[in-house]
């Protein structure tokens, strides 16, 4: 009985130390060691890490009168805490003794001994398949780090402290003269910090006028946002202010020709350029006489972009014609790849290299459009009136005598119907 | 043969073949290991210390313990990387099968060899996958480190068992029947390891039945 209350003793030791060890962060490494003077309790190399034996010895607090295992369960708690000083219980290991299971027919130590040296082993190789294993060995001092705490007695609320859904293996038992001997482990399996879990012991300390309204700097946040809210209201009426540092003299002075946008449209570049200042000239004096012989047009003959683009176009192809609006606008817009001229643009489409880019799909897109066949409708200049100022009146009028006469023909559309429905009918019967 | 067997089927990518292996039959042999036996006198002996030794794989999200014997580690790895190797070859239907065998040995009457009965079998199938892709590689390297994080515990649960089939301790003179003392720091039970591949398994049984022919008659 001496004897297995001793095994257990030295299990325990061994418990904590396996435990702690495998959550410092590195690799372990023991060698074997058959020298046959100093061999290791339970033939395992596993080194005493003073500060845990301590800690173990002060947890248990072994007197020479009293059993260690009325001092049992002992636990090893495994936390970690943020840089910011949030904490999380990863874990609990546990080893305990029921007494009320124990086998006094059991004789042979020896076994009990290497059965013990198995549940360490066992032990060793659990420690490092939690998650906790793999949070140590990422810790550090900047973002988190691992902290244990061996305690005896029960275990204390840890279904509550490891969060939802967490954990539980038994690693292994034991049955022995004294009792049966469990190790265990519970550990967490959520590993989202919420403010809930800070620990009880982690007091802030407080300033005596911390909740005193007028000095609280939480009060004095809200205010200042409050406030920053109000200015953030534009005056326009105010002059800009240049930032700090700024040399005044080198700053540009705008006057109100500066904000009147460029004539230019978008993309204009992609347009083809009227040939010269001339033309442009020309341009303008036509869209007034435009503007002022057809005040009462139809909004397509407006100063909207596509006419002054087409009259445009028509004038760098045929500048002496001067015909004012006309079909033939469209025409020669539609026909300018004819334009040996437009090579020069269409060189200015080339990037090298850049088939596959955007700039390049560009490029392309233009260059189809470029070369798109005339419609026949162009073409056929004259003899197609589609784009002439056809008089709208007679269109219309001619519009009205169809739909009279099919009105006045309804009945024959309608006989036409009915033969042929009964036609179908006779043919089905 | 009354052996106990256990058997683990793993899906995973070539390169965690070798890994997958090692960590499983480390663990089991880092567990049915025992500090070297040295005989003082007739009956007394002392038990020498088992070091151990964390393994971080690289191809699997995975760390493991073994015994830190260098000759243990050479052999288990052996064994491995011939049947991995085998595996990998594209005649192998990319399926196989490796296991560990514990035996005892049973001495016989001259001329007779001594009889290996088996007394625990660890068997591991393994299937292989090809993956396209990083992301589906790191998903594997997750998926198979969790698979063998339930493996581990499914090992320690087995070894923690309070059955006795596992051979009692033998005399002094008994010990080569139980024990593989050829170690020099940690001793081992007598183990040895047999694979197949679904396409090999033929061809490697006819060649070891052949091997084992030549074997006994030079024996003799």
């Amino acid at each position: 009985m001496d004897e297995i209350n001793k095994y257990l003793k030295f299990l325990t030791l061994k418990f904590s130390q396996a435990v702690v060890q495998s959550r410092l962060g590195g690799l372990i490494h023991t060698k074997c060691n058959n020298s046959g003077t100093d061999s290791s309790w339970f033939n395992i190399a596993i080194q005493d890490h003073p500060d845990v034996l301590i800690e173990t010895k002060k947890a248990l607090q072994l007197s020479q009168s009293e059993t260690i295992t009325n001092r049992l369960p002992l636990c090893v708690e495994i936390s970690l805490q943020t840089s910011e000083g949030d904490k999380m219980i990863l874990e609990v290991w546990s080893l305990n003794i029921d007494e009320k299971l124990s086998d006094p027919t059991l004789k042979a130590n020896y076994n009990i001994y290497n059965r013990m040296s198995i549940l360490l082993k066992s032990l060793l190789s659990i420690t490092r398949i939690t998650p906790a294993y793999k949070l140590s060995r990422r810790q550090n001092p900047d973002s988190f780090s691992i902290y244990y705490r061996i305690y005896s007695g029960v275990i204390e609320q840890q279904q509550h402290n490891l969060g939802e859904s967490y954990k539980q293996i038994r690693i292994g038992s034991l049955t022995t003269q004294i009792g049966t001997i469990t190790m265990a482990v519970a550990y967490r399996t959520k590993m989202t910090i919420s403010p809930t879990q800070t620990g009880r012991d982690n007091t802030i300390m407080l300033k005596s006028d911390h909740f005193l309204k007028d000095l609280s700097p939480k009060h004095l946040r809200y205010t200042n946002y409050n406030k920053k809210n109000d200015k953030k209201v534009i005056d326009l009426d105010k002059p800009m202010r240049c930032g700090a540092f700024v040399d005044v003299s080198r700053i540009r002075q705008y006057t109100e020709e500066d904000f009147i946008l460029p004539e230019n449209p978008p993309f204009n570049w992609l347009l083809r350029k009227p040939r010269d200042e001339n033309l442009e000239s020309k341009i303008e004096e036509e869209k007034l006489s435009n503007s002022q012989n057809d005040e009462n047009s139809s909004p397509t003959n407006n100063n909207n972009l596509n006419s002054r683009i087409a009259e445009a176009a028509k004038m760098s192809q045929s500048p002496k014609e001067n015909s004012g609006t006309s079909p033939s606008s469209f025409k020669s817009r539609w026909s300018m790849r004819e334009n040996k001229e437009d090579d020069k643009l269409l060189k200015e489409l080339q990037f090298p290299f850049a088939n596959q880019s955007p700039i390049g799909d560009l490029a392309k897109f233009y260059r189809e459009c470029f070369n798109a066949p005339a419609l026949e409708s162009f073409a056929l200049e004259n003899a197609e009136p589609v784009f002439e100022e056809v008089e709208d009146d007679e269109a219309v009028n001619d519009l009205t005598k169809q739909l009279e006469q099919f009105e006045t023909s309804l009945n024959e559309f309608d006989g036409l119907i009915t033969s042929l429905c009964e036609s179908e009918n006779h043919n089905n019967s | 043969m009354n052996a106990r067997s256990q058997i683990f089927e793993f899906t995973l990518e070539d390169r965690q073949i070798n890994e997958t292996l090692a960590s499983l039959f480390h663990t089991v042999l880092f567990h049915r290991s025992l500090g070297k036996f040295i005989y003082s006198g007739d009956s007394s002996y002392s038990v020498g210390t088992i070091g151990t030794q964390d393994i971080d794989c690289d191809f699997i999200d995975f760390t493991y313990v073994c015994c830190s014997s260098p000759s243990l580690d050479r052999a288990i790895k052996k064994e491995i990387s011939n049947f991995s190797e085998q595996l990998r070859s594209h005649e192998s239907g990319c399926a196989g099968q490796i296991s560990l065998e514990f035996f005892q040995k049973k001495k016989n009457r001259w001329p007779f060899q001594a009889e290996n009965i088996p007394w625990e079998v660890w068997t591991v199938r393994l299937d292989l996958l090809e993956l396209n892709n990083e992301d589906e590689r790191q998903m594997y390297r997750e998926r198979v480190g969790d698979m063998l994080a339930e493996k581990i515990l499914y090992i320690t649960e087995v070894m923690n068992r309070q059955d006795d089939y596992v051979p009692k301790m033998p005399a002094q003179t008994e010990l080569d029947l139980i024990f593989d003392t050829s170690h020099a720091d940690v001793q081992p039970y007598l183990f040895k390891f047999k694979f197949s591949t679904s396409a090999g398994a033929a061809s490697t049984s006819v060649k070891s039945t052949m091997q084992k022919i030549i074997k006994e008659t030079l024996s003799l």
